[in-house]
């Protein structure tokens, strides 16, 4: 373990940057999509309404944790957890309880890479408790493990790193994202993954409204249901949503590849629902192995602006960009 | 002719029975105050608020920008806009030392700049937070020279298509955002602004509003606890006499909402330096200067050669930047220095005409 300077015990991170964790997952995201935001009680959502994978593995009892293991979100989200691309034991140890926030983004950045370029440092953050601005601006090739729930704008313009959060986000998740992943066993907040510019941001839950609004590149994965206006501004990257969608899916102007599984309450004017061509499906197929989430690429549609698709059919979608 | 649009308010000189000669020369330079306790300064209270940095190569662009900055001007933009990712940009990088001073990276200084925070963030790169002296969160949508609430293809070219400057979006037109999508609500945006000052931690935050609806924009923005407030104020329709009332109107709404001890600055479209000063007698904090650099933009644009090789006017861009520019600005520090920091805008301005002193509280001086 490395030595890591930390405060006295009086001088703990300050505490007006935290919430409740559940504060932060909106009501509407896991109840009702088409609820407007201000319709949101401001007071935090009970433990009890959260699904139970939204909870921590270790927090479930002993039925539930038999259960979980059958899920194919968590099956696959708690097997990439033991990949072989990580050193096997945990190499550093930070508490955010015992951290300021700069302090820990140093402690991190300074942890010392291995010499093979394919091994990360496993780096385990415990004291997660709804911290907002989370962990924000990584950029270190190191894997990090997060025990618990964190507020909004969790993990924003990180890079290179991978990370695994064992709880909750909040509002903006992964925001400007630019390398590496995010992978959230529970629930988002609504904005996930905005202005995000390449990555992998998995959201194992729901998400909230607004997930990959001006989205500019990388893949956003949403194993359950996502709220209203997803993709809204995105110019490009990938946003698989496994369950439903709320209204005005899709963004008619912008080249991102929206695949749906489950129904879309209603899709943006300008967009529309096709089937997946041969390379999409091989393509989403490979994506879907590769964020854990089991199922058939063929199960998926996927949501094109139509003056695209006329593009396409005419068989200039790929050749000629300005397809507007 | 007089062309200044407030010519019909006068900055008022002390009364003849004070003593004048030891009168303090009131300095031009501000310290804004950030919650945690820091503080960011700025030597004049003029700011570069929407450069039209896409009509222009990038690298005039950067040199622009860093020649205007060198002038203590406060100049928005996105590293994108002057530069590609993998260039060093003039406007983002440390000010050279001294060879002979031994300067550690705390001691560095840097030009002046203010990062434009768009609701989509198109364009918007982390190293836009690097050494920024003020983050503008832009809450209202901008209109492009066509008049759209959007972004023309080669602006979203030139933010989001690299070095070669790929289509993006389509090629068309890309709608602008007027709320970011990952804010709730405006109670809200206060968590935002807090990241913001976290991922920046030299600047001041600002939020940006339109000054259409003034009472309720001012009230929402200032429910997320900005460092300062940025009014848009430079429609063309809007006359001197209106601009003053807004300016008034908008500091007393600040006042009330407990924001008395906040800066306020002004974006009032085409203004001259003894406007500007009347501004911030009026209670601006900053006044924005967008119309006295457009003709350096227009001058290079006819005298950029089309030869890469031809560097003469590129060269020449902080001379005459200065020489532009530093006429009015000294004026506008000559004309501050003889407003009082803590006067009222009756103390500090007069008029002739009932109409303009109703409009902004001025004196009304006898006819």
């Amino acid at each position: 373990m490395p030595h890591v300077p930390k405060p006295p015990q009086s001088a703990k991170p300050p505490t007006p940057l935290r919430s409740a964790p559940a504060e932060s997952v909106s009501r509407e995201t896991l109840t009702n999509k088409t609820l407007p935001a201000d319709a949101l009680p401001a007071d935090a959502l009970p433990s009890d309404a959260l699904p139970s994978d939204a909870l921590p593995i270790d927090a479930l009892p002993d039925e539930a944790r038999q259960l979980d293991s059958t899920h194919d979100t968590m099956v696959g989200f708690d097997q990439e957890s033991v990949d072989s691309t990580s050193l096997p034991d945990i190499d550093h140890e930070f508490s955010m309880q015992e951290l300021f926030d700069a302090e820990l983004r140093e402690a991190i950045r300074s942890v010392p890479l291995q010499g093979d370029e394919e091994k990360f440092p496993r780096v385990e953050i415990l004291g997660a408790d709804g911290q907002h601005a989370a962990l924000m601006r990584i950029d270190h090739p190191v894997k990090l493990r997060v025990r618990g729930s964190l507020g909004d704008y969790a993990f924003a313009y990180n890079s290179q790193t991978v990370i695994k959060v064992f709880g909750n986000v909040g509002h903006g998740v992964a925001e400007g994202m630019s390398s590496g992943s995010i992978r959230v066993r529970g629930h988002a907040g609504h904005g996930a993954g905005t202005a995000m510019t390449g990555g992998t941001l998995g959201i194992y839950g729901s998400a909230g409204d607004r997930t990959g609004g001006a989205m500019r590149g990388g893949g956003l994965f949403v194993r359950g249901d996502v709220g209203n206006d997803v993709g809204l501004g995105a110019l490009a990257g990938t946003i698989v949503i496994g369950g439903d969608a709320g209204n005005n899916l899709g963004n008619p102007l912008s080249n991102v590849a929206v695949f749906i599984r489950g129904k879309a309450a209603s899709l943006t004017p300008g967009v529309t629902e096709a089937p997946l061509r041969k390379k999409q499906e091989v393509q989403l197929g490979l994506l879907l192995i590769s964020a854990g989430i089991r199922g058939d690429a063929t199960d998926f549609r996927r949501i094109v602006p139509i003056a695209k698709l006329a593009a396409e059919n005419a068989a200039r979608g790929e050749v000629v960009p300005n397809w507007r | 002719m007089n062309s200044d649009r407030l010519a019909s308010l006068h900055l008022l000189p002390p009364h003849s029975a004070t003593v004048w000669a030891t009168s303090p020369m009131y300095p031009a330079a501000q310290t804004i105050s950030r919650p945690d306790g820091s503080s960011v300064r700025l030597e004049l209270p003029l700011f570069w608020y929407e450069p039209p940095w896409i009509q222009l190569p990038r690298d005039v662009a950067g040199r622009l920008a860093a020649s205007v900055a060198n002038l203590d001007v406060v100049v928005s933009a996105l590293r994108r806009d002057v530069a590609i990712d993998e260039e060093p940009s003039e406007l983002f990088a440390a000010i050279p030392a001294d060879e002979s001073a031994a300067i550690d990276a705390a001691q560095r200084q840097f030009l002046p700049r203010m990062t434009p925070y768009r609701a989509e963030r198109y364009g918007f790169t982390p190293a836009d937070f690097d050494e920024t002296r003020v983050i503008d969160v832009r809450l209202a949508a901008t209109r492009d020279d066509s008049g759209r609430f959007a972004y023309s293809p080669e602006q979203m070219r030139r933010w989001e298509g690299g070095a070669e400057e790929s289509t993006i979006g389509g090629g068309g037109h890309v709608a602008t955002g007027s709320f970011p999508t990952d804010v709730v609500s405006l109670k809200q945006a206060r968590t935002k602004l807090d990241q913001l000052r976290l991922l920046a931690p030299s600047a001041a935050v600002f939020v940006s509003i339109d000054c259409y609806r003034l009472e309720e924009e001012i009230a929402a923005a200032l429910v997320s606890r900005p460092d300062g407030l940025i009014v848009r104020m430079n429609q063309p329709e809007i006359e001197g006499i209106q601009l003053a009332a807004l300016v008034t109107k908008t500091r007393r709404l600040m006042d009330e909402h407990d924001f008395a001890d906040k800066p306020l600055w002004i974006v009032p479209g085409e203004v001259s330096a003894r406007d500007v000063a009347k501004l911030i007698a009026l209670g601006a904090s900053a006044v924005a200067i967008d119309a006295w650099c457009m003709p350096l933009v227009r001058f290079l644009l006819e005298s950029i050669p089309t030869s890469r090789f031809d560097r003469t006017a590129f060269n020449q861009i902080p001379a005459v930047t200065s020489q532009h520019l530093w006429d009015d600005i000294d004026r506008v520090i000559g004309l501050v220095s003889a407003i009082m920091p803590h006067g009222s805008t009756p103390q500090r301005l007069g008029t002739y005409h009932s109409r303009w002193a109703k409009s902004c509280g001025a004196s009304l001086l006898a006819p």
